[in-house]
């Protein structure tokens, strides 16, 4: 046996060793999600068992029972688990192009430009279904200009960070500018949806971010391994016939259109796309395609879970899940910035 | 930069500020003829304009003049001490806690809003020491990124704290919710002329700091050759523009860009001296400020946008543009 060899037969049992810790931390995950889903599920202002809930959501059952399920909570659930999938693919995807663990939409600005669009959108009183479409152009247009800024060599992590907090300043002022203006109707609507509420979603909302997560999970899993190849460094990934300057466009506009589809659907939740892909990294180990489903199973987890917090914690007064993941997450957040600094 | 050179900008500034103090008092929801302006300051009492002008933009001019030079020389004295072109009030976490504890006092507290100012400086206070103790403990120091970073999550997790208590407490929500958009409107000065005497302590000890500053620029080493001691320098410099920020905060609201963008102007158009720029910032912050507040004045007649709305929409490109610059080492 050559020394090569020797090296080799450890290496290889350590990469099956953090395989087989990935797909343990997915399956517990999966079965964590679903069993907070089925609470969730029960939960609500008219008492139901378990047992009721697994029937009802297939048409079993009393009829009212099967109505509030099926219509009410159903949708509800669903559409928090694909918001935070979204979310936490997004961050994923920005804290690996910008090497910056602290980078995520809601801090460069992609979920402001998503939040003035559809205010913006609320005060032209666009028709209910123009508002997702409304904010994910404004999502666009904020990385757009990112990118813009950013300009030649402006890849490099920080600068890029600084830009967005520039960006989402002004985003921030626009929607003061624009909810001052409103007529008191609509200001409501502006307001709830800003907090970031899962409540009242639907069945268009949940179809909605479904088919959105359905082309844009695929697309980020490819452009997961081309970030890889560029995680070696700009100049090695050249070397390796990686085109930095596309994927690193292609990565923005993905992160982008995830980010998107999750402020459409229900409004800027802040911090689950930056704590989720941290979470994630602390317990499926570095492996980057491991990361990533377990940043989204995480992101789902989170979203679920302060929506079920928001619900119940001060009931009968509710509060948005975005209050909930921002005012318990952003602790979580400056110890993370406390402890990469004295890395 | 020339002295006659400085001399001219601080005149112009002078002017500026001028102009800004009288549209403040002039223009409004009603633009009122600036004859009957001069009337109502020398004390004529007989029309509506008369009052419009003594009861209400009086105040609020005041108010502007006193936070805005507040926050320019908070800036100036931030960025100096840290020697990080991002340093400002709100990037120190200042503002951001600030607003937090008068929501806390006056919400949950109950307590009338007269004891805002000392809310405001233990909260600007405590923000301050959360911020700079998470972006200071790096390897690389008081980092630019690590400090707007910092900032930005202080600043989102409070704010959401914020919403968290106004959710809760609607009552308190009608109250506050102007405040903390950063308003001039319907300032209550009497509240906050007790801290005058404080206000005037900081700024003659920000004056003071002037050439310390200026040794510290070029570097500790260098400093401590020319006779300074940098660690008080910069104590000295953040207990002052801590004690700016808070009445700033107190008196408007939480005002972003300000004090990020002012000192930045000001070392564009006198150089990086500590003394011209102390005095183009007490110049050039109340004139910003004040624009700002006319410029929401006008743009929703008849209602009105908060003047920090206005200096975010002119100060965050300013950020921007700061950060594109690329002799700025991040």
């Amino acid at each position: 046996m050559t020394s090569a060899e020797a090296t080799a037969v450890p290496a290889r049992a350590a990469i099956r060793k953090r395989a087989l810790r990935g797909r343990i931390v997915v399956t517990a995950l999966l079965a964590l999600t679903a069993a907070v889903a089925a609470w969730a599920l029960a939960l609500g202002s008219s008492e139901t068992t378990l047992l009721e809930v697994v029937g009802a959501v297939w048409g079993f059952g009393d009829s009212g029972q099967v109505f509030i399920v099926q219509q009410l909570r159903l949708p509800r659930v669903l559409t928090a688990l694909l918001v935070g999938a979204a979310l936490g693919a997004s961050g994923t995807l920005m804290q690996g192009l910008m090497r910056n663990p602290l980078a995520s939409p809601d801090v460069v600005g992609v979920t402001g430009g998503a939040g003035l669009a559809a205010v913006l959108a609320i005060g032209a009183s666009v028709p209910p279904l123009g508002l997702p479409v409304a904010a994910a152009a404004g999502a666009a247009t904020a990385t757009g200009l990112l990118y813009l800024f950013s300009g030649r060599g402006g890849t490099a992590g920080s600068r890029l960070v600084l830009i967005g907090i520039g960006i989402h300043a002004v985003a921030s002022a626009g929607i003061a500018l624009v909810m001052s203006r409103l007529p008191v109707g609509r200001l409501g609507a502006a307001e709830v949806w800003l907090a970031g509420s899962l409540h009242a979603r639907n069945w268009t909302h949940a179809t909605a971010a479904a088919i959105g997560l359905a082309i844009a999970l695929p697309a980020a899993y490819w452009l997961l391994r081309r970030l890889s190849v560029l995680e070696l460094g700009d100049d090695l990934a050249i070397g390796a016939g990686v085109h930095v300057r596309h994927t690193r466009t292609a990565l923005l506009a993905m992160s982008a259109v995830l980010a998107g589809i999750a402020v459409a659907v229900a409004g800027p939740i802040a911090f689950v796309a930056l704590g989720a892909p941290h979470i994630a990294r602390r317990i499926a180990g570095p492996t980057r395609a491991a990361t990533l489903t377990t940043a989204v199973l995480v992101g789902s987890l989170l979203v679920l879970a302060a929506d079920i917090i928001g619900q119940r914690l001060f009931a009968p007064t509710s509060l948005a899940a975005g209050v909930v993941t921002a005012a318990l997450g952003a602790p979580y957040l400056l110890w993370l910035l406390h402890r990469t600094g004295k890395r | 930069m020339s002295r006659p050179r400085q001399l001219a900008v601080i005149a112009t500034s002078a002017l500026a500020l001028a102009a800004a103090l009288a549209a403040s008092v002039a223009i409004g929801s009603v633009t009122l003829p600036l004859g009957d302006v001069l009337d109502a300051l020398k004390g004529a009492n007989d029309a509506e304009s008369h009052l419009i002008v003594r009861e209400l933009r009086v105040p609020r001019t005041v108010a502007g003049l006193v936070a805005g030079a507040c926050l320019g020389v908070s800036g100036v004295l931030l960025q100096g001490a840290t020697r990080n072109p991002l340093a400002s009030p709100a990037m120190l976490g200042i503002t951001a806690g600030a607003g937090f504890a008068v929501v806390v006092t006056v919400a949950l507290l109950g307590l009338p809003s007269g004891h805002a100012v000392w809310a405001a400086f233990g909260g600007g206070a405590a923000g301050f020491g959360i911020a700079l103790l998470l972006a200071g403990s790096g390897r690389d120091g008081l980092s630019p990124v690590r400090l707007a970073l910092s900032g930005a999550i202080v600043s989102t997790m409070l704010a959401a704290w914020t919403t968290a208590i106004l959710t809760l407490n609607e009552y308190a929500a009608e109250e506050v919710r102007d405040w903390l958009a950063g308003s001039l409107a319907g300032r209550d000065i009497t509240a906050v002329a007790p801290l005058l005497p404080l206000v005037a302590a900081a700024l003659i000890l920000a004056w003071a700091l002037a050439r310390p500053l200026d040794a510290l620029a070029l570097g500790d080493e260098a400093a401590v050759g020319l006779g300074q001691r940098p660690g008080r320098v910069r104590l000295a410099a953040a207990v002052a523009a801590l004690a700016l920020a808070a009445v700033a905060v107190a008196m408007a609201g939480p005002i972003a860009f300000v004090g990020l963008a002012v000192p930045h102007i000001a070392r564009f158009l006198v150089g990086g001296g500590h003394r011209a720029l102390l005095v183009a910032s007490v110049l050039l912050g109340p004139a910003l400020l004040l624009v700002a507040d006319v410029i929401g004045r006008i743009v929703a007649r008849p209602s009105e946008v908060q003047a920090g709305v206005i200096t975010a929409l002119i100060g965050a490109p300013v950020l921007v543009r700061i950060v594109m610059n690329r002799k700025v080492a991040l």
